[in-house]
């Protein structure tokens, strides 16, 4: 049988999709189960693939064909089983559910088999047909575990397939297994026994609820949820058949008086089903070895040297990214500065107005931004790093601590890391946050985070004005980025809000060799964004930039506004900043400066290539400029506002999808405000030490 | 114990001594940063060995955090946890090679920026590379590597793994 996969087999489907047997399939898992290895092992897609849990946010859809099958699989978010507490557990039971897929492929960890089984379980208990993809078989080996996975396929009663994603190991058997489940007719569901109890009124539920017609799912699995007080499914069966609710509400009293809280008693009733199945196939063939995970984390999340050791760990990150990128910046600022500008100067045929777009728009704006973009790769890749070594998840669990007594849990720390890079995945990434509240706050708080388009400027100017402290300059955005989110989130927390902040619960991943293949998809996807973005938005920035700069209230001034300052003044750009800079004027900014912020709405990278527009230089040239617009004190101000005020509007868009519109023009005022107040404690106290 | 677990054993203390100095030293070159950083901040003329230490606070926690960990390896030692004193000699001295790793890497990349202007190279070259967290580093270099060997061979041998403790 011939095997296509992704593209390839999109192709191919608008040619045979008349003769294929189209399978759905969807695969699902506990986090960090290796679900998206999977999946782009399975449709030769490019799902992001990171060692830390919550690294699939949405669901994502690949396809292969094989023979005469077309099968089409949807990657779904991480989730421990089927009662929605997260978004993410909302998108994948909701696909579950509703889409129906013809077989449901659970990805279970054999190195944690019983966290596994309990997903297993209740998906069994729906009554799709399953295939039990059990990864991770070499890490259980090391560890000295071996499962027997014939006899776990023999108690499910559903094709167990053992897999190593990320050899690949396993693949084609899973791609069989799939497809002869597909063919089975029947479907048995599996049943769990609850106790005398409870299963007693499980029968009478079932009993009524065959009188509910159009009912779509499997009584008895309505019913543990009815008695689980599942709302979602409660409302359902609510719309078909009324008078079961009376049932419900009987029964859920009866049983609590009897057994405690009911949701917590079946879910554990289901976990000691899946123990027993665990232990009933398992074996431990090496008992008491220790693994290479257990050494590093005696010491990487050790109680007291796990925070200077996370501080130690970060720093290698910045040097590696900022001292090892300085060749590449240099010879990027060549080719801006001496040779592309100096050669559209050298074009005495063109226009002057064109030569002026091209040499003091264009060059200048982008050229100061791409200059930084080796910067920015070497950062991606060394965050790529971490994230694939397992370091990110342990970094949350070493700071918890903290975090917990600004009221937010560790898992917090994730968004604000991933906020490094892009505030916008960080807003997304708060879906795995489990409760409400501390969802809001870590979503409202993630652009404080300082993203990687804010780096340029502080690199410009911290160059410019901050000499030997340039280095710890430029870190301490960073540190006070987290500070002020935590002191941020505290504040939401106590007055908007209140409730109790839950416990740390995430999957800590065993540490993996980065494999340099992933590594380098990951830094290379995330850069082209960023060069994307310098191609398309901030080019169009600095042209509007140029265009405000060369034309006013009085018409059209002409290129010689760029060099003339006085001339400047009375272009669009110069009545702007004229405007901001009243208000600034504690800060003592430059109104070219403040010219320049007002662009940071469409994006932070804008800022700098506005400021070598609205300066006429480039990079090179644009530094030395900048010393003598700034003092240490107010470029160092300058920067914090840079770091604080009004997030992109990707970021904002992002802000307003996940949480609304209201809270996105709450982001953006609570930014305005704090950044303007940071920037003017900074010169104020910085005024009153003698720093001025 | 074996014969063999006994020479592991021993070797292992001979290790977390030395690494115990090394963490010494670590800690020594700290707590210098931090001095040259206060020195260099409120304009005082006292700097400790200015040439090799910078003035840099957060490398001076990165000294002092790694120092820290390598005494701890003496440590756990005389408590007599052998799965702590190696996973203590592994991360500190990992930790110490990185770092060296990166001020090498650093220091090429700055030679390299040096000469694409068209500059002499030889005094960043050295000054680059006897800088204290890259002599440490170097020194560091010998106690990875053989606890990284007495690590696999005591996990092997089943010598590790009764007394390990997570918190």
């Amino acid at each position: 049988m011939k095997l296509l996969r992704g593209e390839e087999a999109f192709v191919t489907n608008h040619d045979l999709s008349k003769d294929l047997v189209k399978i759905k399939v969807a695969l699902v898992g506990i986090p960090n189960v290796g679900k998206s290895v999977i999946f782009n092992k399975l449709t030769g897609g490019k799902a992001w693939v990171g060692n830390w849990p919550g690294v699939t946010v949405e669901k994502k859809v690949g396809k292969l064909i094989i023979g005469k099958y077309l099968i089409e699989v949807t990657d779904l978010p991480g989730i421990y089983g089927l009662t929605p507490y997260t978004v993410d557990e909302v998108i994948a039971r909701n696909f579950i559910l509703n889409e129906s897929p013809d077989v449901v492929v659970v990805i279970a960890n054999a190195a944690n088999l019983e966290r596994s089984l309990h997903l297993v379980l209740s998906i069994l208990e729906l009554g799709v047909k399953v295939v039990v993809a059990l990864n991770m078989i070499d890490i259980a080996r090391d560890e000295g575990i071996e499962v027997d996975w014939k006899a776990l396929s023999r108690l499910l009663g559903v094709e167990v397939v053992p897999t190593i994603a990320i050899t690949g190991y396993g693949i084609n058997e899973l791609v069989r297994a799939i497809i002869d489940t597909y063919k089975r007719k029947e479907v048995k569901p599996y049943v769990v026994n609850y106790g005398d109890l409870i299963e007693a009124w499980i029968g009478k539920l079932v009993k009524e609820l065959g009188r509910c017609e159009g009912l779509k799912y499997p009584r008895r699995w309505v019913a543990i949820k009815l008695l689980e007080g599942d709302e979602h499914v409660l409302s359902t069966v609510d719309g078909l058949c009324p008078q079961i609710k009376g049932l419900v509400i009987k029964a859920r009293e009866e049983l609590s008086r009897e057994l405690g809280d009911l949701e917590t008693y079946i879910t554990e009733a289901r976990y000691r089903e899946s123990l027993r199945i665990a232990n009933l196939v398992r074996s431990y063939v090496e008992v008491g070895k220790v693994t290479i995970t257990e050494v590093i984390d005696s010491v990487l999340t050790h109680k007291v040297l796990g925070i200077p050791l996370a501080l130690t760990i970060m720093y290698l990150l910045f040097r590696f990214a900022f001292e090892v990128s300085t060749p590449l910046v240099d010879l990027i600022r060549l080719l801006f500065d001496e040779i592309l500008r100096n050669y559209v100067l050298s074009l005495h045929n063109l226009p002057d107005w064109l030569t002026s777009l091209l040499a003091d728009g264009v060059l200048s704006g982008v050229g100061a931004v791409l200059t930084f973009l080796p910067v920015i790769a070497m950062f991606f890749l060394g965050l790529s790093v971490l994230e694939d070594v397992g370091y990110l998840a342990r970094f949350a669990f070493v700071v918890d601590k903290i975090f917990h007594k600004f009221g937010l849990p560790g898992k917090v720390a994730i968004p604000l890391i991933i906020g490094f890079g892009c505030n916008v995945p960080a807003v997304m990434s708060t879906r795995t946050i489990e409760d409400e509240n501390d969802r809001k706050v870590s979503a409202l708080i993630a652009p404080l985070s300082s993203c990687s388009a804010r780096l340029p400027v502080y690199l410009a100017i911290a160059g410019a004005v901050m000499g030997n402290y340039a280095g710890a300059a430029v870190a301490s955005m960073y540190w006070i980025g987290i500070l002020l989110a935590l002191i941020v989130g505290l504040i939401m927390r106590k007055l908007m809000f209140k409730g109790p902040s839950m416990g740390f619960i995430m999957e800590l991943p065993p540490y993996l060799v980065p494999r340099p293949a992933d590594v380098l998809a990951k830094t290379w996807e995330r850069t082209r964004k960023f060069l994307v973005k310098a191609g398309t938005v901030i080019l169009g920035g600095v042209v509007i930039v140029w265009l405000l700069s060369v034309t006013g209230p009085s018409g059209y001034l002409g290129p010689q506004a760029l060099t003339n300052t006085s001339l400047l003044e009375k272009s669009w750009i110069g009545f702007l900043g004229h405007v901001i800079a009243y208000f600034t004027l504690p800060m003592g900014w430059d109104w070219r400066a403040c010219s320049a912020l007002l662009f940071g709405l469409v994006a932070k990278e804008i800022v700098l290539g506005s400021l070598g527009v609205l300066y006429g230089v480039s990079k090179g040239s644009l530094v030395a400029t900048l010393a003598h617009v700034f003092t240490p004190l107010t470029g160092f101000a300058y920067m914090v506002f840079i770091l604080l005020y009004v997030p992109c509007i990707g970021t904002l868009a992002a802000i307003k999808s996940e949480l609304g519109l209201k809270y996105a023009l709450l982001a953006l005022t609570y930014q305005v405000t704090l950044a303007y107040v940071a920037s003017l404690v900074i010169v104020g106290i910085g005024k009153l030490i003698g720093l001025g | 114990m074996g014969r063999m677990g006994l020479v592991r054993k021993t070797t292992l203390a001979l290790m977390a001594m030395a690494s115990f100095i090394i963490g010494l030293a670590y800690v020594g070159s700290g707590l210098a940063s931090v001095i040259n950083w206060l020195s260099n901040w409120f304009s005082l003329r006292y700097e400790v060995l200015p040439a090799v230490i910078p003035p840099d606070p957060w490398l001076s926690v990165v000294l002092v955090t790694i120092g820290l960990v390598l005494i701890s390896s003496a440590y756990y030692l005389m408590r007599n946890n052998t799965l702590m004193t190696i996973a203590t000699l592994l991360i500190g001295s990992g930790l110490a090679v990185a770092v060296m790793a990166i001020q090498v890497i650093a220091t090429l990349a700055s030679v390299v920026d040096v000469a694409i202007n068209g500059e002499l190279m030889i005094n960043q070259l050295l000054s680059g590379l006897i800088r204290v967290d890259a002599i440490l580093g170097y020194i560091s270099t010998p106690l990875f590597i053989l606890s990284s060997v007495l690590f696999r061979l005591m996990r092997k041998e089943k010598l590790l793994g009764l007394t390990l403790h997570l918190k």
